[in-house]
């Protein structure tokens, strides 16, 4: 008896039993929709997550900070391992030799820093599509009889996204954007151009800035702590480290106690003014100021943050006042602060599968890198032990209801015996039979999976309905993205795997059935 | 045709040993139709499944149209079951969740019959039994008269050489019972089968056999 027979009378006997075909589907159904469901949710999630990521500015952008030049070669021995003794667990050896490494290579690894110079260099690297230092520069905006407090940022006409952020006038063109400035639109509001109208007519606007020029012996450290003395202004702050200088330098001819002249030596030392005032000309232009003309090519509204929702911290550097080219920014920063080290920059790649490469240079030019990729792997490997720990538990049900199936079948074979006795009378021979059984078992698996498919469907909805107000929630955000998605691959395992169980299970009842006595069975 | 000799037929062991075929000989020749006569208990049936190709002799040789079931593996007694012999039980033994066409199909297509030649074939028997109208019904849809016409049709389906009737009509009222021998007898000599078949009935055994044997406690009373 062929094997297409076989199917088609499989076929007939499933229909001709419908309760209990339906029934053993049912306790497929249960368990494979739940298989189903958790592969489509974790591949759902994976996708979320990667959409939110492809829209965030953080899926071009990273950090780039300053790091150790691991690269050089110090002369002093690494003395890391060889300072952990005996009688220590693997584990603290491990914690404390990274710790010991790192402490190591802040005393002998020269620091590198990033100052304009090296980020010229790092554009430079391939897949960078541009680099700019987020430091942003304080001065005074004068537009007409107005004058106001404000910042600037550079931006980079490749990788800005002005355009989308355009409120009335033009966004940046390549090598046109020079001397051009881009005002905030709540600026614009609080200086006084309210409606549509005045907006367009701040365009070509022509305004002032004034930067005040940095004292070149000044370290950022002294330039950040000069407030905490009370120091307005560049002289005070003059001052007060002419103040620390002789303090230092006299400390011993005074009246302080110990305590007060070892504190006044560490601050000294610390602020790079333990050693005399070196004399420098002054910086360019007039007096301690630096002025720089600009025209007003746009009014920008904020950054978009539906898709950087997640990733908070995108907010932090959206808020600036003026928008400038990162030439022009570049040209204002060594007139007023030539040899300034920043915090931290921010690099752009055109491409974001091209982060990951980009990171890698950066890095391996001596400085560390934050960028979201780290957050992406953890997410995925979080999301790989969900899916394999539900799918687990789905397949233990899996399992129950094939001790389920088995059990009906069995009672099948016991409820069939006479039509196995009669077929095997008539000429059935013991494989015809135990095959039947099998394609049995294997059509209920279909059936199963089938069923599954239009559960997982149905059931769909109303978990993506609960699931979206919950992420809505936490993200105070749109989701619109899919909980769930299906693949055809996903399909195919859940349906192999109830075929199996399904067939797995009825191996037994089939070989009872095949080795039937038709004479017995009949009886 | 059907040539037995010395065969044997024990059931159980020791204390415990029944004894249905005891060292019986027989043969039947080709187109020969023989009733069986015995009472409860004789070794009718035994003698019929051992011929059918359903249990195996003790000892002895059971040789029909040259094939000894006895040596034959389980592939081959199935299909020896499906080519040489066509059974029609006492108590129809169709499969309930089949229709009438699908349990005179069953053997077709255990023989693997293309599927328009053997629906043309179950069409035609279904005509012939007088079914035709009747061929979608299953067996709890039909009366005991046509269940049995069903079982002869499926029996005589594949052509096969021998027909084992095993009291074809004891349940079945007198009208249906002299209308559904009536209908067997004249298939099997369309075909030109050998009949086997077993009853009670003496008058209907001397009515429709060439031949009457009597078996009492498993032996040949008169050959």
């Amino acid at each position: 008896m062929n094997r297409s027979e076989l199917f088609m009378m499989a076929i007939q006997n499933l229909w001709a039993r419908k309760s209990r075909t339906a029934f053993n589907i049912f306790g497929i159904v249960v368990s494979c929709s739940m298989l189903l469901l958790v592969f489509a949710g974790t591949r759902g999630a994976r996708d979320g997550l990667m959409n939110l990521f492809g829209q965030s500015d953080f899926s071009k952008q990273f950090a780039i900070i300053r790091g150790r030049a691991t690269n050089a070669n110090s002369e002093l021995p690494k003395a890391a391992s060889s300072e952990l003794g005996a009688g220590i667990s693997q584990d603290r050896k491990e914690r404390i030799g990274e710790k010991l490494d790192k402490a190591w290579a802040t005393k002998n690894l020269p620091a590198v820093q990033i100052s304009l110079e090296k980020l010229d260099e790092l554009r430079g690297l391939k897949q960078i599509a541009s680099i700019l230092p987020r430091q942003d520069l304080r001065g005074q905006l004068t537009i007409g009889d107005q004058q106001i407090a404000a910042r600037a940022t550079c931006f980079s006409t490749e990788t800005s996204g002005l355009g989308a952020r355009i409120v009335a006038g033009s966004a940046p063109e390549s090598e046109s954007s020079g001397g051009k400035i881009w005002i905030d639109e709540y600026r614009a509001w609080r200086l006084g151009f309210k409606t549509d109208q005045q907006l367009e007519e701040l365009i070509g606007t022509k305004v002032k800035l004034r930067f005040n020029v940095a004292a070149a012996t000044l370290s950022p450290k002294l330039q950040r702590l000069a407030p905490i003395f009370g120091a307005r202004g560049i002289s005070e702050t003059e001052q007060i480290a002419d103040a620390f200088r002789n303090l230092f330098a006299e400390a011993d001819q005074t009246n302080l106690s110990d305590i007060e002249k070892e504190a006044i030596r560490q601050v000294a030392t610390r602020m790079g003014l333990d050693t005399p005032k070196p004399t420098t000309e002054p910086a360019d232009d007039v007096g301690q100021f630096v002025y720089r003309e600009f025209e007003i090519a746009g009014v920008v509204k904020p950054r978009d943050t539906t898709a950087t929702a997640l990733f908070r911290i995108a907010r932090a550097n959206s808020g600036s006042d003026l928008l400038i080219d990162w030439r022009d920014y570049h040209a204002i920063d060594l007139a007023t602060y030539p040899n300034r080290v920043y915090y931290y920059s921010l690099a752009s790649v055109e491409d974001s599968a091209d982060l990951r490469a980009a990171v890698n240079l950066v890095e391996s030019e001596g400085f560390e890198t934050r960028s979201a990729l780290e957050i992406l792997e953890k997410a995925e490997s979080e999301l790989g032990k969900v899916r394999l720990i539900v799918a687990a538990i789905a397949l233990v049900i899996l399992l129950i209801a094939s001790v389920g199936i088995m059990n009906t079948m069995i009672i099948a074979v016991m409820e069939r015996t006479p039509e196995f006795g009669i077929m095997k009378a008539i000429g059935a021979s013991d494989s015809d039979i135990r095959w039947l059984m099998l394609i049995e078992a294997a059509l209920t698996g279909i059936l199963g999976a089938l069923v599954s498919l239009a559960a997982a469907r149905l059931v769909d909805p109303v978990i993506t309905g609960f699931a979206r107000q919950y992420i809505e929630t936490r993200i105070r955000d749109d989701f619109d993205f899919a909980v769930f998605i299906y693949s055809f691959s996903d399909a195919l395992i859940v349906a192999a795997i109830a075929i199996a169980i399904c067939m797995l299970a009825s191996l037994l009842p089939s070989h009872r059935a095949a080795k039937l006595d038709p004479v017995v069975a009949m009886k | 045709m059907i040539v037995a000799s010395s065969l044997s037929r024990h059931y159980g062991t020791g204390n415990a040993k029944v004894t249905a075929i005891d060292n019986l000989s027989l043969e039947i020749k080709k187109g020969e139709k023989i009733a069986i006569l015995g009472r409860s208990g004789s070794g009718k049936s035994t003698l019929l499944n051992l011929i059918a190709g359903l249990d195996t002799p003790s000892s002895g040789e059971l040789s029909v149209n040259g094939s000894e079931t006895a040596k034959l593996d389980a592939e081959g007694k199935a299909n020896y079951r499906l080519h040489q012999v066509g059974v029609v039980f006492q108590s129809f033994q169709l499969i309930p969740q089949r229709n009438a066409f699908q349990n005179i199909e069953l053997p077709l297509i255990l023989a693997g019959v293309p599927i328009l030649k053997r629906r043309k074939k179950v069409r035609e028997l279904l005509q012939r039994i007088g079914l035709e109208k009747r061929a979608r019904h299953k067996p709890n849809q039909l009366s005991g008269g046509e269940q049995q016409r069903v079982s002869i049709a499926r029996a005589l389906v594949n052509d096969p050489p021998v027909i084992l009737a095993d009291e074809p009509t004891g349940n079945l009222d007198s009208q249906n019972a002299v209308d559904v021998m009536q209908l067997m007898l004249e298939m099997i000599d369309d075909q030109n089968s050998t009949l086997c078949l077993i009853t009670h009935d003496e008058s209907l055994a001397s009515d429709v056999a060439d031949r009457v044997i009597r078996l009492r406690d498993g032996k040949l009373v008169s050959p």
